[in-house]
This record gives structure tokens, C-alpha cells and sequence, in this order.
């Protein structure tokens, strides 16, 4: 028996749904985490470029 | 955390020779764009020369853009940003040399192969295996150096810019891999390993990504450095990128299929690809919004910095772009947009606006640092970005107006209930000042792209005798002494422990620690990426029922086998789909629906992406072969107002009888069941040419073609679309086909009943 075989056996009408269902439960997980961080953390975190360099170049 | 400072240089020599690449090949990209447009309302532009053929040079022209002028920028970005984020000099000089001068032999590698037909047929991966196995090479190289400067960064934290990086690295490599795979039968020529729907699939898997991961995963983290440097104001929200790279991870992978709307791609695959592609308007206005609302309190400079100038407009074509992109994937919008010209509207919307307009304002940004002078002409940045601005928009509105004019005639019906334009040059007629105006547009653009050139090079030439090292210092990475994430369990209380993983996994302090360990975020990002794919590849590629076979359909015989490797090699797919959708309009202009099970043995598939010429799935035996060396010879001649070029050379250049057995048999090793021609495709190869050549005779044409290799097209076109029209179990594969005449067959009731109920 080949992997076709099992696979075209298995008649699987959730292809379309799991993966929604992945992306909603792992965007509702981004957000928790963004909304649980603290604000001064994002702060320092979104001026690493400005700390980033001593500039030389004019 | 050691307090002991370290001093170090950044390698900007690196950075320089990738900049001065960018222009240089944005010049190039840019003209031979020009010179295509101009192709398109002078045909006879091409100067008799095969290399110079539309079909030949159109693949040049989006892979110097794409991978020349785009690739140069986004690796000049990302030395440039990732050393100063990560406070290190990048992990190797060696390697950064190999990458560049590696990248840039790539670069004119396709160069020297494209316009000489050398191509493996898949837009944006025409390149054939050698090169292939050069840009993995290249890009492995790159990977190290990249992920070894991670490795030994100074800054704990990695800012989103980087990610963004990563995903680009860990991505293009998988899509590059798995979209090439390929049998070599010589140096420069292989067949692709999937044949036609899965091929199909594999191919917009890759192209969407490309554009997703090679145009736009990089340029956002060049936004997320580059603008808050030049506005010199950290990014609006840093919550808000967290959400815009998580969501285009996951979201982006997904959308290829809405490439294939009304194919035959499984229609669950397309409607799945659908739902994401709509989901992306949410992380690319999150992006847009965010990019624009960095420069709160800094818009009073944007009418006096270039660089600013480039960065807004950038970012609002790319909200364009991102708005419409969704918008094209709906079905109902795709089924008049696909083939059209709209698609290359949108295109250029998104490559001249949001990936040209990022790479020049990071150029004016970078000139005069890297080359430690003055921008020699900040007025002429200026005039730059307004003679841009100008040319993309002359650009974009006419081939928007194009597009929906062709879309528009091609399913008009007159009140009779006939095709009201059913001599597809009319739609082709119509649209002819539009592409003027886009002749015009593009000259303004090339124009500008030139004057960045000769601005960068004039800084160049007023840099120090010897440039000062740009050097820092910062602490080196001790042992983390900060706030704790890692999740510390007790030992001997399961309930405890269950509690504490909750509280861990709803806290997200998961994500803070991967921030600090790019191992595991790489990991992450490959998983996210990978179980995308695999939950739209393998139902594509093992449920039986997606791909209903077709007893009638046979492979292609040796003389065709041969004939469509010269119609891959000419680049026919640039102007000609082969694939009639099922749509009344395009059933009453073209014929029978195309089936999944008619593109078995298509290895590789070619159904194209736009029609300036018409399908040609059913055009076997729609004329008779003489009408074909005519048309070939001067397309003129049988449509007054054709803009094709005439293919002049294939009635020169000798067919290659003796490479025929060759191809036969790697079309034999893919699994194509190809019979006594296994060990006698030569033969049967002259015999059947012998025959189409006295067909030829007969009907009046020249006698002197049967070794020609326009014999071998002819005899491809003649078979194309044919198979569903002859009874099952009818001439055994690689016997000669009766059929190249001009009597149309009739699809037969055995044949139609075989088609998996569609």
C-alpha cells in the first residue's frame, strides 16, 4: 500500500479548517503576548536602531 | 551581564560594493524593462535576433529586478542594519566577499543564459540547474555568515528588523530547494520533477512566496531600521511589528494557490488560498500604519530630505499594493483581472514603488556614510524622486486601464450571445496607446534610476584617500542576568507545575525568551513555515481524486517532446496560457474546459500567467500546419495587427534530431510511460518530422523545413489540446499522431465520461 493509497483513503474535508484554526490560536498567543508585555520594554526594544551607532559619516 | 567594552569595526566595504551593485543593476533591470515595453508596440524592436525576443528577454528582465537590483539592496540593508542591531562586525569577511562576488557571477550568469533560451520555464526560477545549485551555494554562505554574526552579537535582545531577516534566509531557502527540484539531462537543461497541477502548485507556491519573502519580508525590516534612523524617531509601535511578523509568517505561505483561480487546481486549495490572501490585509495595513505613524512629529522634514520623500511613498505603495493584492485574490475580481494586464499594474506598483523607492531612499540614506561625503546632489534626489514619482504613476494608471479593457473585451458578448470581439487582436489593438503611455512612464523611471546612479558614484568619487573605521564599542554578551522567562518547575506538585505552565504559556514570557535565542526563534519560524506548506503540498500531491486521470491523454511524442522544449525555450509562456478556464467567455473563444488530468506529462507545466497573445490549449488543430509556418515566419502575414515577434531563426537553425533520445529518456526516468520510444526516439522523431514537413508541402509551403526546428513546434502546437478529443485506448504513446491537419476533432462521450465527474 502506498502513501497515496492512505492518504486519498482518509477523506479529509478539514484541510481548509486547521489551518485556520492554527493561525487563530497562534495569533490570539501573539497578541496576548504583546499586550502582556510592558510598555517600557517595547520602549527600549524599538530604539535599538537609534543606540545602534556612533555615526562617522557626516 | 560583563561590563568589560570591547571595541570593534563594522565591515562597510561590504556594504559599499552591494550598494554600488544595486544601482548599477537598477540601471540595467530598469532599461531592459524600457526596451521590452517598447518591444510591445514595435514588435520588430527585437532586430530579427533571437536573444533580443520578447519571450527570451522578459525572464531577464524580471530576474534582474527581482534578484539583481532587489537581491543587492536587501543584502546591503541587512549587512548594514544587522551589524549595528546586533553590535558586531559581521562573522566572517571571507564569506562576505565569497557572497558578493558569488550573488553578482549568479547575476551574470542569468545573464548569459536567459537570452539564449537556457531556461527552466518557472517565472522567477527560469534559472536553469547549475545556476540553481550556485544560488544555494551562495545563499548557504550567506546563512552562515548571517547566523554566525548572531551568534556572536553584542546586543542580547534581537530587534524585529532581524527577524524579519531570518525569516527571509530560512524561507527563500526551502522555496528555492523544493520549487527546483529537477532532473539534468545536460549541462543546460533539466525537467522538472512535478508535472502539471502539482507542478503548477509547487511553482506559485514559490513565486508568491518570492515576492512575499525576497520583496517584502526584507524590505520591512529595512523599513523597521532605516526609517526610524532617518526620521530619527524609534517605530510607532513596536507591539504592532511584533504582530505584523508573526501574522505575515503564518499568513503569507499560505496564499500561492489564488495564482490558479478557475485553473485546475483543486478548487479547495484555490478557495483556501483565497481566505488567507484576504487575511493579509490585516498585518500589511498593521505594517503601513505602522511605518507611516513612525514619522509623528518629523513630517514637517519630509518636504525638505529626500530620503524621507522615498520612504513615504515607498510605504504607501506598498499599503497599495497590499490592499489590491488581497483584493485580486478574491474569485470573482480574479476571474477579469488573471491574464490581464492589471496583474501587471499591480506588480509594478509594488516592485517601482515599494521596493524601489525603500532601496533609493536607503541609498541616499547610506551614500554619504558609507562613502564619508557629501551627497553630491541632493537636488538632483530630489528631481529623482519626483521624475519617479511621475513615471510610476503614467505607468501603473495606464496598465491598470490596459487591464481592465482586455479583461473587459474578452467576456463581452454582443446582443446575440456572441464573444462581442472574438479576434483576440482586437482586445490587443485596443489597448496599444496604453502601452505608450507606459513606454513613457518607464522612460521617466529609467531616468531617475540613472540619475541615483550617476548621484552615488559622484559621492563616491568625493570620498576620503583613506575611509575612517567605522568603529564602536559595547559590552560583550555575559551569562543573562535580567528578568527570568525560562519556566522553572517544582519538583513533586503536577498541579503546581500544570498551574505555573499556564500562567507561563498566558503571560508570553515563551516569546521573550526565544527573542534572546535565536536558535530556537529560527527553529520557530522554519516550523511555522514548513507545516504552512505541507497541510496545501501533500493533499495536492496524494489525494487521487485532486488530479482525475484521463484515459485518453498520452505523452508527447518524441517530436513533440521535442518542439515544447523549444516553445519552454523561447519563452512562449511570457505571452501564451495554456488554460482555458471554465468561463463562458473563454470556453466560446478557445474551446473544451483544460482538466487536471490533460497536464500529466507536463513536466514542466506551462500555463502561463498573462495572455498579450491568446491561449493556445486547444489550438491543435485549430489551423492547418502551413498557417503555422506563416505565422511563425512573419505573424503579420496572417494577423494584420500582431504584435509577435516573428521567429525568423527557427526556420534556420537545424533541429537537434540527435538530442531527442535524451530528452525521452529523462522524461522516462520521471515516470512518463513512454513505450518503444524508450529505445527509438530519433526515429520516430525524423519519421513524424518527415510527415508534418510533406503535410506542409502539400498544402503549398516551402519543402526544405523537415529538419528545421520550426517542424518540431509545429508539431508540438498540433498536438496541444487534442488528447480529450480522441478515444481511450487509442494510439499507443509515441506512435505518430494522424491528427496534425486542420480537422478539429470532437471531444468523444468515452472521453468526456472519463474525466472524474468535472
Amino acid at each position: 500500500m502506498k502513501l497515496t493509497d492512505v492518504i486519498s483513503a482518509m477523506h479529509c474535508s478539514i484541510y481548509a479548517t486547521v489551518p485556520l484554526l492554527i493561525f487563530l490560536g497562534i495569533f490570539a498567543g501573539v497578541i496576548i503576548h504583546v499586550l502582556a508585555e510592558q510598555k517600557s520594554q517595547f520602549e527600549a526594544m524599538s530604539r535599538l536602531p537609534l543606540d545602534s551607532e556612533r555615526e562617522n559619516g557626516r | 551581564m560583563s561590563t568589560h567594552t570591547e571595541k570593534f569595526e563594522y565591515d562597510d566595504a561590504t556594504v559599499r560594493k552591494f550598494v554600488f551593485a544595486t544601482a548599477a543593476w537598477g540601471v540595467v533591470a530598469t532599461l531592459v524593462g524600457l526596451w521590452l515595453a517598447i518591444m510591445l508596440v514595435a514588435p520588430r524592436m527585437n532586430l530579427g535576433l533571437a536573444q533580443l525576443s520578447f519571450g527570451r528577454l522578459r525572464p531577464l528582465h524580471t530576474n534582474a529586478a527581482i534578484f539583481a537590483f532587489a537581491g543587492n539592496a536587501i543584502f546591503a540593508a541587512i549587512y548594514y542594519s544587522s551589524q549595528r542591531l546586533l553590535k558586531a562586525r559581521m562573522f566572517s569577511d571571507a564569506l562576505s566577499k565569497f557572497h558578493f562576488w558569488g550573488w553578482q557571477a549568479i547575476i551574470v550568469s542569468a545573464a548569459l543564459t536567459l537570452p539564449f533560451g537556457i531556461t527552466q520555464s518557472k517565472e522567477y526560477a527560469e534559472l536553469e540547474w547549475p545556476i540553481d545549485l550556485a544560488i544555494a551555494v551562495v545563499w548557504v554562505a550567506f546563512a552562515i555568515n548571517f547566523f554566525g554574526t548572531i551568534a556572536k552579537r553584542r546586543e542580547r535582545h534581537i530587534y524585529v528588523a532581524i527577524w524579519f531577516y531570518v525569516a527571509t534566509i530560512v524561507t527563500v531557502a526551502i522555496l528555492h530547494i523544493f520549487n527546483n527540484l529537477a532532473l539534468p539531462i545536460s549541462p543546460w537543461k533539466s525537467y522538472s520533477v512535478y508535472a502539471g497541477v502539482q507542478d503548477a502548485f509547487m511553482q506559485w507556491w514559490y513565486g508568491h512566496n518570492a515576492v512575499a519573502f525576497f520583496l517584502t519580508t526584507p524590505f520591512l525590516g529595512l523599513m523597521y531600521y532605516f526609517l526610524p534612523k532617518a526620521a530619527n524617531r524609534p517605530v510607532f509601535s513596536y507591539r504592532l511589528s511584533i504582530l505584523h511578523f508573526w501574522s505575515l509568517v503564518f499568513i503569507y505561505i499560505w496564499a500561492g494557490p489564488h495564482h490558479l483561480h478557475y485553473t485546475a487546481l483543486p478548487e479547495w486549495a484555490s478557495t483556501l488560498g483565497m481566505c488567507f490572501s484576504v487575511m493579509l490585509w490585516m498585518p500589511s495595513w498593521g505594517g503601513m500604519i505602522n511605518g507611516l505613524m513612525t514619522l509623528r512629529g518629523a513630517w514637517n522634514r519630509v518636504s525638505e530630505d529626500p530620503v524621507l520623500k522615498f520612504f513615504v511613498v515607498g510605504i504607501t505603495f506598498y499599503g497599495m499594493a497590499t490592499f489590491e493584492g488581497p483584493l485580486l485574490s478574491i474569485k470573482s475580481v480574479n476571474a477579469l483581472s488573471h491574464y490581464t494586464d492589471w496583474t501587471i499594474a499591480h506588480v509594478h506598483s509594488g516592485a517601482l514603488g515599494w521596493n524601489g523607492f525603500m532601496t533609493f531612499g536607503m541609498l541616499y540614506y547610506l551614500a554619504p556614510r558609507l562613502f564619508q561625503a557629501k551627497l553630491w546632489s541632493k537636488k538632483l534626489a530630489e528631481l529623482h524622486f519626483w521624475i519617479g514619482t511621475v513615471g510610476i504613476l503614467l505607468y501603473i494608471v495606464a496598465i491598470y486601464a490596459a487591464g481592465v479593457t482586455q479583461g473587459l473585451m474578452w467576456r463581452a458578448f454582443d446582443s446575440t450571445g456572441r464573444l462581442a470581439y472574438p479576434d483576440f487582436v482586437e482586445t490587443v489593438v485596443r489597448i496599444l496607446p496604453m502601452y505608450w503611455v507606459r513606454v513613457l512612464g518607464g522612460s521617466l523611471y529609467v531616468v531617475g534610476v540613472v540619475l541615483a546612479f550617476v548621484n552615488m558614484t559622484m559621492t563616491w568619487r568625493s570620498r576620503p584617500a583613506v575611509y575612517a573605521p567605522s568603529s564602536d564599542e559595547a559590552p560583550a554578551l555575559g551569562v543573562y542576568e535580567g528578568p527570568k522567562t525560562e519556566l522553572a518547575l517544582p519538583a513533586h506538585s503536577t498541579i503546581a507545575n500544570t498551574g505555573l505552565r499556564l500562567i507561563y504559556f498566558v503571560q508570553a514570557k515563551w516569546h521573550r525568551t526565544w527573542e534572546r535565542q535565536p536558535l530556537k526563534f529560527t527553529i520557530w519560524v522554519a516550523l511555522a513555515v514548513i507545516c504552512a506548506s505541507l497541510f496545501e503540498v501533500v493533499p495536492t500531491f496524494l489525494i487521487r481524486s485532486n488530479i482525475p486521470t484521463i484515459a485518453a491523454v498520452k505523452p508527447y511524442s518524441p517530436l513533440e517532446l521535442y518542439g515544447r522544449d523549444i516553445y519552454v525555450s523561447e519563452g512562449c509562456y511570457n505571452c501564451h496560457s495554456q488554460m482555458v478556464r471554465p468561463i463562458r467567455a473563454e470556453t466560446e473563444r478557445y474551446g473544451e474546459y483544460s482538466k487536471p488530468g490533460e497536464f500529466v506529462y507536463d513536466h514542466p507545466f506551462q500555463w502561463g500567467s498573462r495572455r498579450i497573445g491568446p491561449d493556445l490549449h486547444r489550438v491543435g488543430g485549430k489551423y492547418p500546419n502551413l498557417w503555422h509556418v506563416r505565422h511563425m515566419k512573419d505573424p503579420r502575414s496572417t494577423t494584420p495587427q500582431s504584435i509577435m515577434p516573428a521567429y525568423t531563426w527557427l526556420f534556420d537553425d537545424d533541429a537537434d534530431f540527435g538530442s531527442v533520445q535524451k530528452r525521452v529518456d529523462g522524461m522516462a526516468m520521471l515516470g512518463v510511460p513512454y513505450g518503444d520510444a524508450v529505445l527509438h526516439a530519433e526515429s520516430m522523431a525524423r519519421a513524424q518530422a518527415h510527415a508534418v514537413s510533406q503535410q506542409i508541402v502539400q498544402q503549398g509551403g516551402p519543402a526544405d523545413l523537415e529538419n528545421k526546428k520550426i517542424i518540431a513546434l509545429i508539431a508540438y502546437l498540433q498536438r496541444l489540446g487534442t488528447d480529450i478529443k480522441q478515444v481511450p485506448n487509442g494510439p499507443p504513446a509515441g506512435d505518430l499522431r494522424a491528427n496534425n491537419d486542420a480537422t478539429p476533432a470532437q471531444p468523444s462521450a468515452v472521453a468526456k465520461s472519463d474525466l472524474g465527474g468535472l
